[in-house]
């Protein structure tokens, strides 16, 4: 075999763990080595789960032998940020609020990646409550990016990001309020898939904010997403807002073919000249435009004005709920959490009501701008981020909120958005393409991205570690 | 540009959000406070007319409908 176990994709492992040429038992080892001889330095992972692992991997070999073949993510080691709730193992958030919390019941989408047959690694580091940046005050694991361990891997997802590029799980679920699966992908170098809000399950999920809270796989490759997607989507009687719509067969997306295919970019916003967006970003990202087209995509200019006022809405309305839902610690033990993540959920606390409503009604008209704009193009591309991954050292509470946010537009929205990646800068950091689509429509958000990933290959370039 | 809060005024509205917090505490609060002020003033500045609260997201929403 030409490629090392841990750099198999999902689809590739897949194909051979059915056709028993390699095992589950191996597979998990290779895995667990690998977490042994890496995650000193890169710092992925906050629990490791070497005997569970390997017992699911012994019990999958098991069933695959007597014939009992579930499917792709059978006999598939992953891993899940350490906001998803797992029966009887440590999930903490990232947080010593939660640091001895074990619960007694696995997230839906937890559930459903077992019965598929998935195996569990262990849980991966996050920003604290998923907000809190590479925080050193709040005494949990700091992911590091391997594609150059200086700079953040993005967040809050960090774990899970830096865990997939470095080969130390097949795949993960991430968690997004404003970014926190495309922007760990970009930065990164793989591909996160944000679905439509109400297409998987939040039951068992720590929350950040109810209403912009979304769920979706990271992964090495398009492909993997789909698959992946696919175990956990589908409507959960435990979570009142997930969709009963059917849920479609997404590998079957996947073709090379975007003959026709119609891209809007608001290039207003996303291709703004403003001095806070990286010119890099928006080269790499224009030459994926370029590949887009020349695979017979029609890529047009589109106007969504309120896209304007998303990076006032989408905060106003993560910090409030938020802080709704931290506030008795934040007064009983405010000790308890890091500095950046208190600092900014204290901050929601100073909204005024008006301004949460206003921030909602805004929200309002974003959906309805892009739901017009959706009436004449497929999808909508751009940067995934407005700038590389920034230097640990440049990091504080503020960083992430003094660029403009290419990612929560659609946290507002609802809409389903990826990242895939599309180049690097002269310094060697990746950069991230996002597309798009209308709600429930992620085939055809699939379709486009697998057709660029395809075309481009950057997935056969893998990190220095 | 919307009126800068004082320090005074920054604790009094800690407090009515539950938060007693040192003057440290609040000193290093209140810059991101701060550089929320101008884009929250903007946004409330928009005349949204009857636009509806009450239109949640839906997850069955339809760009044709």
């Amino acid at each position: 075999m030409t490629t090392e176990l841990h750099y198999l994709t999902i689809g590739e492992a897949s194909v051979l763990i059915e056709s028993g040429q390699i095992s589950p038992v191996e597979l998990t080892r290779a895995f667990l080595d690998r977490i042994d001889e890496h995650d000193e330095s890169l710092e992925c992972y906050i629990t490791v789960l070497y005997d569970a692992a390997m017992a699911e991997a012994r019990q999958a070999e098991a069933e695959i032998l007597r014939g009992d073949y579930r499917g792709p993510m059978h006999g598939i080691p992953i891993a899940l940020k350490d906001l998803y709730d797992t029966e009887g193992v440590l999930t903490t958030a990232s947080s010593k609020v939660m640091a001895d919390r074990v619960p007694t019941e696995d997230a839906t989408t937890t559930a459903r990646l077992r019965a598929a047959g998935a195996l569990l690694l262990g849980k991966l580091a996050m920003h604290e409550f998923a907000l809190g940046g590479p925080d050193p005050t709040n005494g949990f694991p700091l992911a590091r990016n391997p594609w150059n361990l200086d700079h953040i891997p993005g967040g809050s997802s960090s774990g899970s990001g830096a865990g997939i590029a470095a080969g130390l799980c097949m795949g993960t679920l991430g968690s997004c309020t404003g970014g926190s699966i495309r922007g760990p992908a970009a930065f990164c170098s793989i591909a996160g898939i944000k679905a439509t809000y109400g297409r998987v399950s939040r039951y068992g999920v720590v929350p950040l904010s109810w209403t912009l809270d979304h769920c979706g796989p990271m992964t090495w490759t398009v492909e993997d997403s789909a698959i992946m997607l696919q175990a956990i989507a589908g409507h959960d009687p435990k979570d009142p807002t997930t969709s009963r719509a059917p849920v479609p067969d997404y590998t079957a997306s996947l073709v090379e073919d975007i003959e026709g295919l119609r891209i809007g970019v608001p290039r207003h916003f996303f291709f703004a000249d403003d001095p806070t967006i990286n010119k890099d970003v928006l080269s790499a990202v224009e030459d994926a435009l370029s590949v887009m087209e020349d695979l017979g995509a029609h890529v047009e200019e589109v106007n969504v004005p309120m896209l304007e006022h998303a990076g006032a809405a989408q905060p106003v309305i993560m910090l409030s709920e938020a802080f709704a839902y931290h506030q008795n610690n934040l007064r009983s033990k405010p000790e308890l959490f890091g500095e950046m993540v208190r600092a900014r959920f204290r901050t929601g606390g100073l909204f005024s009501g008006g301004d949460y409503v206003q921030a909602q009604r805004v929200r309002n008209v974003l959906k309805r701008e892009f739901a017009e704009v959706l009436r004449n193009v497929d999808v909508v591309a751009s940067p995934t981020m407005s700038n590389p991954a920034p230097r640990f050292d440049a990091m504080d509470a503020m960083t992430t909120s003094r660029v403009p946010s290419f990612t929560g537009p659609y946290n507002l929205t609802g809409m389903p958005a990826i990242s895939v990646p599309c180049g690097f800068t002269p310094e060697g950091l990746p950069v991230g393409f996002q597309i798009a689509g209308k709600p429930f429509d992620e085939p055809t958000v699939f379709r486009a991205a697998y057709a660029y990933e395809q075309s481009a290959r950057l997935f056969e370039q893998r990190p220095p570690v | 540009m919307p009126q800068q809060t004082t320090l005074d005024d920054f604790r009094a509205l800690t407090k009515r959000a539950g938060l007693d917090l040192t003057d440290e505490e609040l000193e290093h609060l209140k810059p991101m406070y701060d550089h929320y002020l101008e884009p929250i003033a903007n946004m409330n500045a928009l005349d949204l007319e009857a636009e509806d609260l009450a239109v949640v997201y839906s997850p069955g929403w339809d760009p044709e409908v």
